[in-house]
């Protein structure tokens, strides 16, 4: 069975029911429904994102379902991604942010971790400035405050 | 003094974090507070740390993320000692060992009892008597009035601090997880630490002898106690108390996800009739002597009953994601964890045992879960010694390693280890199988006798197939056995061991490794050990491949290493061309060895080229293991790992930011470096330190 997503620019996509259940959001969305052939509205995903969201479902079309974790583990790893996420990954900083903001929105689990993992590895071994001007960031603290945060930085690195 | 910054304190124009029920659609998932704190969180406290500092929405929701740690250790020398009093204000989380101290003084007491009536909360309560000189010292040019963050974590360890003191002391309001360790029996009200720090989470008490309690219901705690408590974990190490007390008190918990009862005593003497009863319990072997006296014969047996303590667990609906209870006095065949395991916490990822219970019966159902196994915590009874863990029942192999071995080989998916007197352990890693064929290699020190000696002293091989297969293994906390041969016959062994572990569990984020450098046999003889596990020969240096390492503590009764090049590697000034250089020629110094040892391996080779396939198993095509175990155990292991690091590209242990090289806590590389090598002070500096001490 397939079903008709179409983007904010109006394009349709044709996908198999189980590549777009991947999202959970259009789960529920087919589960309110029931059977039906209406395409769906997805008006924050534009094509040229949906393409590549639809590009991620195919591929991991048969990955088990994610259980929601539990675990208690304050920190999570970023240096796990498998290959073929890491490739696929490979776009542009404007295409990486809105494929997160789509799986956040689509509710698509392993993609949002994928995407946050790749921004969290592009953060890793960066100064502040390096970090701010990656991601257009303003520097509105003031000289002192920045020299305090130092500080404090420098009171937990020297133990 | 540091100040805690507000986000918005000067900047009221400043960015408000918008929130996803925003109406218009963000361009970006750094403008949703949400989405940065889940990339927030795969962020280590390196990153943190430069991440606070980009602007200030982003130090906003990083605070609490920021985990700022002192360590008081009384095993750091006098200088650390200085340096941490002058810090311990800026602390959330306090670490104090104060292993050979007194806190029983006089002036204490007095300390204690005028700061507890003072204003706040003073951060110099916790601290002991010897070091009140250096603390007087300290307050006058750093005057101390508080705790300047939220103190959210304690954690102490002695072998002596008086209970009264510890139950009268006031503990910060703000506790979220309080561990204490003492080495002697620990007599302990637990309803008043719950009554006192409210928002306790984490509890746990540890004591080689026993931890008795005051019944929950004393005169202070029966009133004051909330009926919800927010703890949700709870361990407890050779509990005294009896079944009831813990029932009840489990009444009150329903958020308790982890309960340990680690050496429970199940036979107790006596009972809590009485809610103002001080209760005594003694061990078993008391109980003996005591009765025999009849003191206590108005008194009855009291023994916990499991079926009903499960029973009353699996009423409660207590989220119990981890249960394990291990008693004083089981051995061998005991299946009860397991058992506890299947009915009360059938889903767990997260799992303890006493060494014994890890059996084949207990692989086997860990195998046939449904749920990954991520975390395996394997305790040792304090009191079962070489005796009871078999390693003299007639060479019979030991069947704790056994299993763990091949568990490792079958279980892809588990995170974090920690493991207690893991005998052959090494020998398992041993994938070439060079132990029995290398013993004249083994160390330095050791000549033809020793060979000889080695030899006749040799088992039978205990090799078991197969290559850890947890790849993403992060945490590995190993203690190996002094009667592992491994240990007793020198470095190429430990070269087997830290080469094995750089290769096959490349994500280590955390590493302990303790090497036993005395055991008593049976024949209660000790035995020293020769290892040494700091030099460059033992290939220590193998582990500095790993790349997301942050903690490394590797434990050795006796620190060896006279040449500090041969470690300082660890640190960044340890890696200058002057430092290399004595390295390249530690390593030049061995151009005999390596060529008797290129013989041998040509003369192996003949007979066996390479890694046998059913060693290998499931990591045949993992080129990467392979390659990197290609010289395992060979001093030409080392001597290529010193040239790759001499190349500037090559990053040593990038992440690391905690290092301990013996038995005291983790400190920053270059301080752990600089005081393994410590020359005493000269000239002022030695005055000043001198009047400190004598003062």
């Amino acid at each position: 069975m397939t079903v008709i997503l179409v983007s904010s620019d109006n394009q349709d996509f044709k996908v198999d029911k189980e590549v777009a259940e991947r999202s959970i959001l259009i789960k529920n969305m087919l589960e309110d429904v029931g059977e039906s052939d209406s395409p769906i509205p997805l008006p924050n995903v534009t094509s040229a994102v949906l393409t590549k969201v639809i590009e991620y479902c195919e591929h991991h079309r048969n990955d088990p379902v994610q259980v929601p974790e539990e675990t208690d583990d304050p920190r999570k790893r970023s240096n796990d991604i498998e290959e073929w996420d890491m490739k696929f990954m490979q776009v542009d900083q404007e295409m990486l942010f809105e494929i997160i903001l789509a799986a956040n929105y689509l509710d698509i689990k392993p993609l949002l971790d994928v995407g946050c993992k790749t921004v969290a590895n592009i953060i890793k071994g960066k100064t502040p400035e390096e970090i701010r001007k990656a991601f257009n960031i303003v520097n509105d603290f003031t000289p002192e405050e920045e020299a305090q945060i130092k500080k404090e930085n420098e009171w937990a690195e020297d133990r | 003094m540091l100040l805690r910054l507000s986000p918005f304190a000067k900047h009221s124009q400043s960015l408000v974090p918008s929130t996803p029920s925003s109406s218009s659609h963000p361009t970006s998932p750094l403008d949703v507070p949400e989405l940065l704190q889940h990339i927030f969180s795969f962020l280590n406290q390196r990153a943190l740390r430069t991440v606070l500092l980009v602007c200030r929405k982003w130090l906003y929701l990083n605070q609490h993320r920021h985990h700022r740690e002192v360590i008081w250790d009384v095993c750091w020398e006098h200088s650390s000692s200085f340096k941490t009093l002058t810090r311990l204000d800026g602390a959330e989380r306090l670490v104090l060992n104060q292993e050979q101290l007194s806190w029983n003084r006089a002036d204490l007491r007095i300390i204690l009892h005028s700061i507890q009536a003072a204003k706040g909360y003073n951060p110099f309560v916790l601290l002991g008597t010897a070091v009140d000189t250096l603390v007087k010292t300290v307050s006058r040019s750093h005057p101390i009035k508080g705790f300047i963050h939220p103190l959210r974590e304690l954690v102490f360890s002695s072998s002596e601090f008086r209970d009264g003191w510890m139950n009268s002391l006031t503990f910060p309001e703000t506790l979220t997880s309080l561990k204490m360790d003492k080495f002697w029996g620990l007599q302990v009200d637990i309803a008043r630490i719950l009554v006192v720090c409210p928002l306790l989470e984490s509890l746990e008490l540890n004591s080689s002898y026993n931890v008795t309690v005051q019944g929950p219901y004393t005169d202070q705690g029966k009133n004051a106690l909330p009926a919800r408590l927010p703890l949700r974990s709870l361990v407890l190490t050779n509990l005294n108390a009896p079944q009831s007390w813990l029932e009840d008190l489990l009444t009150l918990t329903p958020n308790l996800d982890t309960l340990k009862l680690i050496e429970l005593e199940k036979y107790i003497y006596g009972g809590l009739s009485s809610p103002n009863y001080h209760m005594v319990f003694v061990t078993s072997l008391q109980i003996l002597t005591i009765s025999t006296a009849g003191r206590y014969a108005n008194r009855t047996w009291e023994c916990w009953d499991w079926v009903r303590f499960r029973t009353h667990l699996q009423s409660l609906s207590l989220p119990r994601k981890q249960l394990f209870y291990g008693e004083y006095w089981r051995h061998g065949n005991d299946l009860v964890p397991l058992e506890a395991d299947l009915t009360i916490c059938p889903k767990t990822q997260d799992r303890t045992f006493f060494y014994y219970n890890l059996t084949p019966t207990v692989l086997t159902f860990l195998k046939e879960q449904p749920v990954f196994l991520t975390s395996l915590e394997i305790l040792q009874p304090k009191y079962t010694g070489c005796v009871h863990d078999g390693w003299n029942l007639h060479n019979k192999l030991l069947y704790t390693a056994r299993p763990l071995h091949q568990l490792l080989c079958e279980c892809p998916n588990l995170r974090h280890l920690k493991t207690l007197k893991m005998h052959y352990m090494t020998d398992f890693m041993d994938v070439h199988r060079r132990i029995p064929i290398y013993p004249v290699l083994s160390s330095t020190d050791q000549g033809q006798e020793g060979w000889l000696e080695d030899v006749q002293e040799a088992l039978p091989p205990n090799n078991v197939p197969g290559i850890w297969i947890c790849r993403g293994l992060e945490t590995l906390h190993l203690e190996l056995h002094v009667h592992d041969q491994a240990i007793e016959k020198g470095k190429h062994r430990s070269r087997i061991l830290y080469g094995y572990i750089a290769t096959v569990c490349p994500q280590l984020i955390n590493l302990r490794i303790r090497f036993p450098h005395f055991c008593e046999s049976l024949s209660i003889k000790s035995w020293p050990s020769k290892y040494e596990p700091y030099v460059l020969e033992g290939g220590l240096c193998l582990l500095s491949k790993l790349q997301h390492l942050e903690r490394l503590w590797i434990s050795h009764g006796i620190f060896v290493c006279e040449n500090p090049s041969e470690l300082n590697w660890l640190a960044k000034f340890g890696r200058t061309e002057e430092h290399r250089a004595r390295r390249r020629e530690i390593v030049d110094g061995w151009g005999s060895r390596l060529r008797g040892e290129a013989m041998l391996e040509a003369d192996r080779f003949e007979k066996c080229a390479g890694i046998a396939g059913e060693i290998l198993g499931a990591r045949a095509f993992d080129e990467e293991v392979v390659t990197g175990l290609e010289n395992l155990g060979l001093l030409q292991d080392v001597v290529n790992t010193v040239a790759e690091m001499d190349a500037d590209e090559y990053k040593i242990l990038p992440e690391l930011f905690k290092i301990a090289c013996g038995v005291h806590h983790e400190r920053n590389p270059e301080n752990e470096i600089k005081a393994l090598f410590y020359s005493p002070p000269v000239g002022l500096k030695a005055k000043l330190l001198s009047r400190v001490s004598t003062s």
